[in-house]
């Protein structure tokens, strides 16, 4: 009985869904730069996908990555020291 | 118009069955939760020593952790060979497995059987404070005991490793041993381990005044670590492997600093350096 209503249940969430639809790339928030080279700002997030690039331009260069499942893209942010972002 | 109250009544008829799903009388089975450590878990301090309390008073952060979850209404079923706290009011389940004054080779060495015993559905790992070293060889050792129990049983354990709370006065030697779990724990993870690290250290925010002696946690700073674990226990992570890879399919481990994954278990988020080579999506 218990399965039989959480079956039901799901069953109405689905039919309900959303209106506004979904790429799978709900979660990515950030700048998007235009295609070339792109110095990064420390703090500034920017959302990257397949094919982009980060080079270091000082040997401390460290970055935050952010992913989420099924996404095809990404958000990167620089916290320490200068990078370039190549956006393909 | 139409369309709108349509949507609006389905969603009003969802939630009630979610409500009867939820109080519907079938037995819910428990989360078997094993606080494994040394006395910080077992609730020994160290004027025990000269003037012993007895077992049936010790507590660790045991009690407040049975407490909060309770109160959430989770269920829980505490699992170990020791037992400790059987006299505390309100009354808590008191099994464990904290042995004081033990070390992580110790630990390492007894984990096996322990997860043989108890097969815990969740390990709560606080170990290293009789260390007294940097290494987390033993703390490696401890989780590949573990991982070879869910190997041999099939029955999966999800691991919280603590990095482990300070001295009352800071001490250096677990700064640096914290450091080494972190890095541990983030290899293990982007191997595919279920294991996520629980920030005791700097998390708990114990002060001095949370000590009952130079080592171990008086009751409000038992309090402070149950809210941690807490939190990570009942936050709705479910692991999964294909994102914890992420990281690795665009960067070698060695270059990758902290994982971490949110705990809805949908996002990864690390931080690393750059290869000279740099990084490609």
């Amino acid at each position: 009985m218990k399965n039989t209503i959480l079956i039901l249940a799901i069953f109405l969430l689905n039919a309900c869904g959303s209106s506004g639809g979904s790429d799978g790339n709900t979660n990515v928030s950030g700048i998007t730069p235009d295609r070339g080279d792109t110095s990064m700002v420390i703090n500034q997030q920017y959302v990257v996908s397949e094919g982009d690039q980060i080079f270091k331009d000082s040997d401390l260069a460290k970055v935050k990555i952010i992913h989420s499942d099924g996404n095809t893209r990404s958000t990167v942010e620089l916290i320490e020291g200068s990078a370039t972002l190549r956006k393909n | 118009m139409r369309e709108k109250y349509l949507k609006s009544l389905i969603h009003f008829f969802t939630l009630f069955l979610i409500i009867t799903y939820l109080h519907a009388d079938e037995p819910v089975n428990p989360i078997k939760i094993m606080p494994l450590g040394d006395s910080i878990t077992s609730g020994y301090i160290l004027s025990d020593l000269d003037n012993p309390r007895p077992f049936s008073i010790r507590t660790g952060y045991r009690n407040h952790l049975w407490y909060i979850l309770s109160n959430a209404a989770f269920s829980a079923d505490f699992v170990g060979s020791q037992i400790a706290g059987q006299k505390i009011v309100p009354p808590f389940d008191t099994d464990h497995e904290g042995h004081r004054g033990w070390h992580s080779n110790e630990l390492a060495e007894k984990t096996y059987e322990y997860m043989v015993s108890g097969n815990p559905d969740i390990v709560l790992l606080h170990i290293g404070t009789n260390d007294y070293s940097s290494s987390v060889a033993g703390v490696a050792s401890i989780l590949n005991s573990i991982d070879l129990y869910e190997q041999v049983s099939g029955h999966p354990i999800r691991v919280l490793v603590a990095k482990i709370i300070d001295n009352a006065s800071p001490n250096g030697i677990i700064g640096s041993f914290n450091k080494n779990i972190q890095s541990l724990v983030t290899s293990r993870i982007l191997d595919g381990d279920n294991i996520t690290l629980v920030d005791m250290y700097r998390g708990a925010g114990l002060q001095g005044s949370d000590y009952t002696d130079m080592i171990h946690p008086n009751d409000s700073g038992n309090y402070k670590i149950a809210s941690v674990w807490a939190n990570v226990i009942m936050a709705p992570y479910t692991h999964n492997p294909e994102l914890a890879r992420f990281p690795t399919t665009i960067i070698s481990k060695e270059y990758i600093q902290s994982v971490n994954i949110n705990a809805v278990g949908d996002t990864i988020e690390f931080i690393t350096s750059i290869p000279a080579a740099g990084i490609t999506f």
